[in-house]
């Protein structure tokens, strides 16, 4: 008989995710009990759930030891990346509800379980940040998954909006049996799911044998799927097309910054001294990923297609930070992916006004003449697509600076030119939508949405996070770099 | 004022006046043009004192600032000017007031937006001429690109959009390589020294080995040569200079030509000497072809400013010349060419967007007999071609003197050729000047007026520079002459090892010398 005693310290050091569940489930009874109130004041509500979950997790700065600590018996742990994930997921959840009432006013439909889905979403990645056993990465991992299916059907007579919830559905399931699969077999060999037993075995076996290779690959495979990087790229596109422009702009950041999460927590954190595994597998997929995505993306004439693209080709950029493998490696991913953050959101917020009605005005000749109609709207949409393309003295830039010198460091100085040449090849992408915000003239008089003070709030975070990523990274950096 | 904080705050007052435009509403045209003249002039004025306090008898950096700027990383915000920067500094300060006042009465859309961006191109542009770490070099580099792809993308031509294409995709091409050498050399001097470092005083002093320097003296001198630009990249710089607007074309010959040349002397002769005299003849070379082929070209042209594009490509191809001939004489020539073809070119694309700010035209056809009807613009544009080709008297002569006498020492051969380029560039100026403004005088040029107060009021600094620098250039090379010469002697040292260790630069028998 075990005797299971489970006390303060670790109920408080999960204090965010608590806080956070507790607002999903009274959001959900309260969309119920109250059906005439008005829908908006759910994600007002949401808003201020998360915000009580920013200070808690602002609490967990004040506790979290040098190094890090479990709970929970092993279950989850708490250091300073826990800390700082939790910060990426919360703010993204917070900037997609923001966006979700113009939206939802422009596309006429009611979102009452919206918001709770995205918290239980959100709870998921912070479980997934925060796991240090296979068994509660996967908890997390699926937590964060049906919410995300069910948000991305969320458009409910749009034949696209079911399409891509199917799709996401079907090949998510897909690679949660490889995730499985893998999890197991890593099981098998090591004899635990604790994460930290696992690292002491392979640190201990320099020839961990078969199984725990498979276990490894078939796990990378799983991740892969969930950050889209080629080949098991084919759902994102799609999907992102489909699901409503909030829950695109959530999935692209915030399951993209999950899914990496997982990766440093496995990858690099539990399976590091299996490097020579896994490192040329990375490398081969981080290559074909960068150039794939922006190859393809080259060819898209619809926004939200080219971003999935993109964002491929960026989870390309990321994963040379994973593949470098070495001290700078957390903070230098930490650091891109809240500047992904940044500029994605503010690029899907300014395509979620565009778009308009059943978002037709979605093709990049439809932001023709942008400039001149929405100033505002075309300025931010610049910023975010040069910081995109990776222009200084945007924080795009200072994102692929650190990740490019983590690369360097580890030795992967080809790694780092096929990257740059990369980043040359997205600029044309990028700049075709510049070019026909502000060089072109508009072909038909399209109605412009009037927008609204919250999604205005995004947009200058954005900007300003652009900006001040690019121009003063060295406080985030220090911060980061533990 | 302490100097170095006055250089700090020349660099970024057009930055500040463009903050200040964003509060001024678009409706008031005539506000926002006088701030951005403004704001221009005061940098301008403000930007003497440097010259004139610059010390031209130390080779050291003068004016520097140096900050943390991301400990994290090691970069800091490191800056400062010497011989090399100084005129160049200073030429953009001048340059800038006379290109916003030339597009008083051309640009009527968006002029707000239009001088944030002709503010913000000059910070940029003088941070790049300042910046002693890499880092903010690169940065200040990029900066620059956008507001130029938008001057030329949004107040150009016709074809604006595909120069502004073809300008940013050219560019970046250089720099892309140039980023990933500047992260290179970071690590390498991070495995020499153990500190983390971007700053350029600090990597030049690592010793670097002949092979990695040629890598990297590639991937910065792709960059550079495109940004001159060399025969053979030089096919972006016509598109760019007919699409842009006047103004546009006036930065981009005066000021963003220069950076090319300036940063081949700041970062691929300090920091890769060996492969600089490696490379020398094939830079020799291209710099000949560029001087022969930009004035043919030139000479066909039925295009005005494209005609003075691409007298642009075979100036510069002087200013190769004076570079690589690594002689005190030749290389002071090469930094006064580059201020000379920075006044004079820019000169002729303001007359050059004067006339056709009348015509709305610039086929050489169309014109003809000009002069009747425009006395004062006729004199004015006489004296800016013959500054241009080189008339003694003129800052074009003095600067291509240089350049050839220093030359005629190292490589004779060479310099013979260069000098058959001055009498192409008589023959396609001088042409166009005889076809455009001489003639029977055509019906359509009959109403042409001639320049106004403003018009004249733009062309009378230009005209001043042009024979100051012509007829008294010590003001200008007593500022360079040291740093010159400790960058030869730099040269001279890696030279002589080249000799020890036995290697030939390449093509070194193709040379004929």
């Amino acid at each position: 008989m075990v005797n299971i005693n489970i006390g303060n310290a670790d109920f408080l050091a999960i204090l965010p995710m608590i806080v956070l569940s507790f607002t999903g489930i009274y959001l959900l009874v309260q969309g119920v009990m109250a059906p005439r109130m008005k829908k908006s004041v759910l994600s007002y509500l949401g808003i201020v759930g998360i915000l009580f979950s920013i200070i808690s997790n602002f609490y967990l700065l004040t506790i979290v030891t040098e190094g890090g600590q479990a709970f929970f018996y092993g279950m989850i742990y708490l250091d300073k990346l826990t800390i700082i994930l939790n910060f990426i997921f919360l703010v993204t959840a917070a900037l997609c509800l923001l966006l979700v009432n113009s939206y939802s006013t422009q596309e006429d439909i009611e979102f009452i379980e919206f918001t709770p889905l995205v918290i239980f979403a959100t709870v998921g990645m912070m479980l997934m940040g925060s796991s240090y056993s296979l068994m509660s990465l996967f908890l997390g991992l699926e937590t964060m998954s049906i919410a995300l299916y069910a948000l991305a059907g969320f458009r409910k007579f749009n034949r696209r909006s079911l399409e891509a919830a199917l799709k996401y559905f079907l090949l998510g399931a897909f690679a949660t049996g490889f995730l499985l699969y893998g999890i197991a077999l890593l099981y098998g060999a090591a004899g635990s799911t604790s994460l930290e037993a696992i690292a002491n075995f392979l640190s201990q076996n320099s020839n961990p044998g078969m199984m725990a290779t498979f276990g490894i690959a078939l796990m990378i495979i799983g991740f892969a799927f969930k950050v889209a990087l080629v080949p098991f790229h084919m759902w994102t596109p799609d999907v992102y097309q489909g699901a409503p422009m909030p829950v695109t702009a959530f999935m692209a950041v915030g399951a993209k910054a999950a899914g990496f999460a997982a990766i440093l927590r496995v990858i690099i954190g539990a399976a590091g001294a299996a490097e020579p595994i896994w490192s040329d597998l990375l490398w081969w997929l981080t290559v074909i990923t960068m150039t794939g995505g922006n190859l393809i993306a080259l060819v898209q004439s619809d926004i939200k297609r080219m971003l999935a693209y993109s964002s491929i080709a960026h989870a390309g950029y990321i994963m040379i930070g994973i593949v470098a493998a070495n001290d700078v490696t957390v903070s230098a991913v930490l650091f891109y992916l809240i500047v992904y953050m940044f500029m994605n959101i503010g690029a899907f917020a300014v395509a979620g006004i565009v778009s308009g009605k059943n978002e037709r005005f979605v093709d990049i000749k439809h932001y023709a003449g942008l400039g001149k109609a929405q100033p505002l709207l075309a300025l931010v949409m610049t910023v975010c697509m040069f910081s995109l393309a990776g222009f200084p003295p945007t924080g795009g830039f200072m994102g692929k600076l650190y990740i490019f010198k983590a690369a360097y460091q580890s030795g992967f100085q080809t790694l780092v030119i096929i990257g740059a040449l990369n980043s040359l090849l997205s600029v044309y992408y990028y700049i075709r939508v510049v070019v026909a915000m502000y060089f072109q003239e508009a072909a038909e008089e399209q109605e412009s949405g009037s927008i609204l003070p919250e999604v205005g709030l995004v947009l200058l975070i954005a900007l300003i996070g652009i900006f001040y990523m690019g121009i003063f990274p060295g406080n985030t950096l220090t911060w980061l770099y533990y | 004022m302490e100097m170095s904080s006055l250089l700090n705050w020349v660099t970024f007052l057009p930055a500040l006046g463009a903050l200040v435009l964003l509060a001024i509403p678009r409706t008031e045209t005539q506000l926002v043009k006088s701030w951005g003249l403004l704001v221009s002039l005061i940098t301008f004025l403000a930007s003497i004192p440097l010259f004139i306090m610059f010390d031209g008898n130390s080779a050291a950096m003068q004016f520097t600032t140096q900050m943390d700027w991301i400990p994290a990383i090691g970069a800091s915000y490191h800056v400062g000017i010497d011989g090399l920067s100084i005129l160049l500094y200073v030429l953009t300060t001048f340059i800038m007031p006379l290109a916003i006042f030339a597009s008083w009465n051309s640009i009527t859309e968006r002029v707000k937006e239009y001088m944030i961006a002709m503010l913000i191109l000059e910070s940029a542009m003088l941070g790049v001429f300042i910046s002693l770490d890499l880092i903010l070099f690169y940065l200040f580099w990029e900066a620059m690109l956008i507001p130029m792809y938008l001057l030329i993308g949004v107040w150009g031509g016709k074809r604006r959009i595909y120069a502004a294409l073809k300008f940013v995709v050219y560019t970046m091409v250089g720099s892309v390589l140039m980023l990933v050498a500047i992260v290179f050399l970071y690590i390498l001097n991070n495995t020499y020294t153990g500190a983390y470092s971007f700053d350029l005083m600090a990597i030049m002093n690592l010793k670097i080995s002949f092979s990695a320097q040629i890598w990297l003296f590639l991937a910065f001198a792709l960059a550079f040569a495109i940004k001159v630009p060399m025969f053979p990249f030089h096919t972006w710089l016509p598109d760019a200079h007919v699409e842009a607007p006047t103004a546009g074309s006036v930065i981009l010959a005066g000021v963003l030509l220069k950076m090319g040349t300036y940063g081949l002397l700041r970062f691929n002769l300090t920091l890769f000497p060996q492969a600089w005299e490696y490379f020398t003849p094939l830079f020799l070379w291209l710099g000949v072809i560029g001087i022969l082929y930009g004035a043919w070209v030139a000479m066909v042209q039925t295009d005005i400013k494209k005609l003075v594009a691409y007298s642009s490509v075979s100036h510069l191809g002087f200013i190769i010349l004076g570079m690589f001939a690594m002689t005190v004489t030749s290389m002071q020539g090469g930094i006064l060419q580059m201020v000379n073809h920075g006044v004079s070119s820019g000169a002729l694309f303001l007359a050059v967007g004067m006339i056709y700010e009348r015509r709305h035209t610039r086929e050489i056809s169309e014109f003809g007999g000009v002069t009747r009807v425009m006395p004062v613009f006729s004199a004015f544009f006489l004296i800016i071609c013959l500054s241009s080709l080189g008339l003694p008297g003129t800052n074009g002569f003095v600067g291509e003197f240089l350049i050839l006498v220093g030359s005629y020492g190292n490589y004779p051969v060479f310099t013979i050729v260069a000098t058959v380029g001055i009498i192409f560039a008589a023959a396609y100026l001088l042409w166009m000047f005889r076809r455009v403004m001489f003639g029977p005088l055509t019906e359509k040029n009959k109403s042409l007026t001639d320049l106004d107060g403003r018009e004249i009021a733009i062309m009378i600094p230009v005209i001043l520079m042009i024979f100051w620098i012509g007829v008294y250039p010590s003001t200008f090379t007593a500022k360079t002459e040291k740093t010159v010469e400790a960058l030869i002697e730099k040269a001279n040292k890696a030279k002589a090892e080249m000799v020890i260790e036995g290697r030939k630069p390449i093509l070194s028998d193709f040379l004929g010398e």
